[in-house]
């Protein structure tokens, strides 16, 4: 009967240390991502009947990148920009004469080229409540 | 002789780095601390550094909550942190990964206390590429428990009991579930080996550590819960650990016919408890593993840290010094666990497994939220997301990461329900919302059910990840503000 040879072990151990840091090394550091936000700037909640209603998006990202924003006021679609965003930037949408009663606003964020998400038929988007008295 | 121990040492030497490497990589890769219970903690250590004191309360939305998280892990971030001059949460990005590699010289030194420098090399070699080990060396100071384990096991074994105490007694100041899971470990052997008066003698310094941080906290001993965390954790855990058995059932297996039948060699009998020990660990802490099919209440995914640790001990010695008939037996199994160690803690490493808990877009939203959402507004995220944002952005939020610890049980599960559940209604939405006065929800990416927030709340903000091509994009993460 044979014990274990502790020279095979050696030298097992130090190429299994070994491997794992050069294969660390040589993978791919963390991959460059780009980042997107859009957010509320501004509105007025309440608003009388017929008044001019204004509303305000702020939009930012960290690498250049094409956007369509579409502006809704419930199923109306009251503006549409194509905007070559690089940064920060504002954007700032009017609906005149609104009616009385409770509305939606919507604003969609989208770029025909992508995919699952932010595409036209699945936009990336804001809506928020408006009540017209 | 001395050439062996030279040669071992450089061995050694190389594990010890290539160790250390892989566990320093991923939290160097990112600026934030990896695994999400690094936020609780980082909190508290910043709460013990500005106070100067341990909390008793931790501060909450409906006026604060128990603090019985035991004190000296908090206690040393916030000290190192002070000395240092760095962040509490750069800190607690580097003390756990330095922990664990320390691990590994201090797990040689037990292996070689006790036995050979090949059976010493070996164990270290499967510690230091452990993915278990590996994959809580960054948010759990239950790895400072395994560090003091192993002097505590090198003195119960040299029948010191009471030096022994002392070591469990602080890793209980660390980490009550790593002293009472290691203590009832213990116990067992203890009572195997029929040393029944050694159990109080063990038993001493651990329990006056215990008196000492929870007498004075008996009166909120009621807040003190174990249902609620296990449950929750086990919902996604517990398709792992079915995927996990198969493969600890073949490795216990091969382990105890090789313990049983394998005959011994350099092995003096006086010395060896030491297999013993780790025999019954193994046993013990294998079925602590497997009562995950009755029950998530004993953290059943927790137990196969110190499985592996004493799988690590056991199959060392059981490799190293077993006669085998052929004598390519003992390098095919050691060249196979090997293999496994080093494919599993690679794929660990690379595969951003070992990341922040949130992901670019989600930090970004919680920069909004600092700045945007007024102090004293009443938040509701999933607990990760509040875990982050409490932490971060100095706003409380409605939900934690600490489990053991929860003042109004019916509201919890109200929070965890709403974000588990695919079937939340228009209505239970709207009352949740009036119910706890809820100004804003806040939801990650992978929340697809948010149709129902969106009749009461409008929906303010939202940030998204892409690929570096701008075409591959994941879902928003949205914060929504209540309207109603």
């Amino acid at each position: 009967m044979k014990q274990f040879d502790g020279k095979v072990l050696y030298a097992a151990i130090i190429i299994a240390s070994i491997v794992p840091v050069l294969f660390i090394l040589s993978s791919s550091i963390k991959e460059k991502q780009s980042l997107t936000e859009i957010w509320l700037v501004n509105y007025t909640k309440n608003v009388p009947e017929n008044q001019s209603l204004i509303f305000v998006v702020g939009l930012k990202n960290d690498v250049p990148k094409n956007y369509t924003l579409d502006f809704f006021f419930d199923d109306l679609q009251v503006g549409s920009l194509n905007v070559a965003l690089n940064g920060l930037k504002y954007y700032e949408v009017e609906v005149q004469q609104v009616y009385s009663g409770k509305h939606i606003l919507r604003v969609n964020a989208y770029d025909e080229s992508s995919g699952p998400f932010g595409s036209k038929d699945n936009p990336y988007y804001l809506n928020f409540h408006v009540d017209v008295k | 002789m001395m050439k062996t121990i030279d040669v071992g040492l450089l061995i050694l030497l190389v594990i010890f780095i290539a160790g250390a490497f892989i566990r320093l990589y991923p939290t160097i890769l990112y600026d934030k601390p990896l695994k999400y219970d690094s936020y609780y903690h980082a909190r508290v250590a910043e709460l013990v550094k500005t106070t100067g004191s341990t909390p008793s309360e931790e501060p909450w939305p409906e006026g604060g909550r128990p603090h019985f998280y035991p004190p000296l892990y908090h206690v040393s971030l916030a000290a190192i942190s002070s000395i240092s001059g760095s962040s509490v949460l750069d800190v607690i990005k580097f003390f756990l990964p330095i922990i664990s590699a320390i691990l590994i010289l201090a797990v040689f030194w037990l292996a070689y206390s006790y036995r050979n420098m090949n059976t010493a090399l070996l164990t270290v070699f499967l510690v230091a590429f452990n993915p278990f080990i590996l994959n809580a060396s960054y948010d759990s100071p239950e790895l400072i428990g395994l560090l003091l384990l192993c002097f505590s096991v090198f003195l119960l074994l040299k029948e010191r009991p009471y030096l022994a105490g002392i070591f469990l007694g602080v890793g209980l100041l660390f980490n009550i579930f790593f002293a009472v899971i290691t203590f009832t470990a213990i116990s067992v052997f203890l009572i195997y080996k029929k040393k029944y008066s050694v159990v109080p003698k063990f038993a001493a310094i651990p329990a006056v550590a215990a008196l000492l941080w929870y007498l004075p906290k008996l009166g909120d001993l009621q807040h003190l819960d174990f249902s609620i965390g296990p449950n929750f954790v086990a919902q996604s855990l517990t398709p792992w650990m079915l995927f996990l058995t198969p493969a600890i059932v073949v490795s216990i297996l091969i382990l105890i016919v090789l313990v049983k039948f394998a005959p011994k060699v350099n092995i003096r009998e006086k010395l060896d408890d030491y297999r013993s020990f780790w025999t019954v660990w193994v046993i013990f802490f294998t079925f602590m593993f497997f009562t995950f099919v009755l029950t998530p209440i004993f953290y059943p995914w927790r137990m196969l840290l110190y499985l592996s640790l004493g799988f690590s001990f056991l199959l060392a010695d059981v490799l190293v010094n077993t006669k085998f008939k052929h004598k390519l037996i003992a390098p095919i199994f050691i060249a196979f666990f090997i293999i496994v160690s080093v494919a599993t803690s690679t794929f660990l490493v690379t595969s951003n497994t070992l990341r922040p808990p949130l992901d670019d877009n989600e930090y970004l939203m919680l920069s909004w939220i600092e700045s945007q959402v007024p102090k004293g507004s009443t938040i509701l995220a999933d607990n990760v997301v509040c875990s982050n944002i409490q932490t971060l952005t100095n706003k409380t939020c409605l939900l934690d990461i600490n489990f053991e610890s929860i003042p109004n049980k019916q509201s919890w599960q109200d929070f965890q329900n709403f974000f588990a559940s695919l079937d939340v209604t228009r209505s239970d939405t709207y009352n949740l919302f009036r119910k706890y006065s809820i100004d804003y929800i806040i939801f990650a990416s992978k929340y697809t059910n948010r149709t129902n927030t969106e009749l009461f709340a409008d929906k303010v903000y939202a940030s998204w990840v892409c690929d570096s091509g701008g075409k591959n994009c994941l879902r928003d993460a949205a914060a929504y503000r209540f309207n109603g």
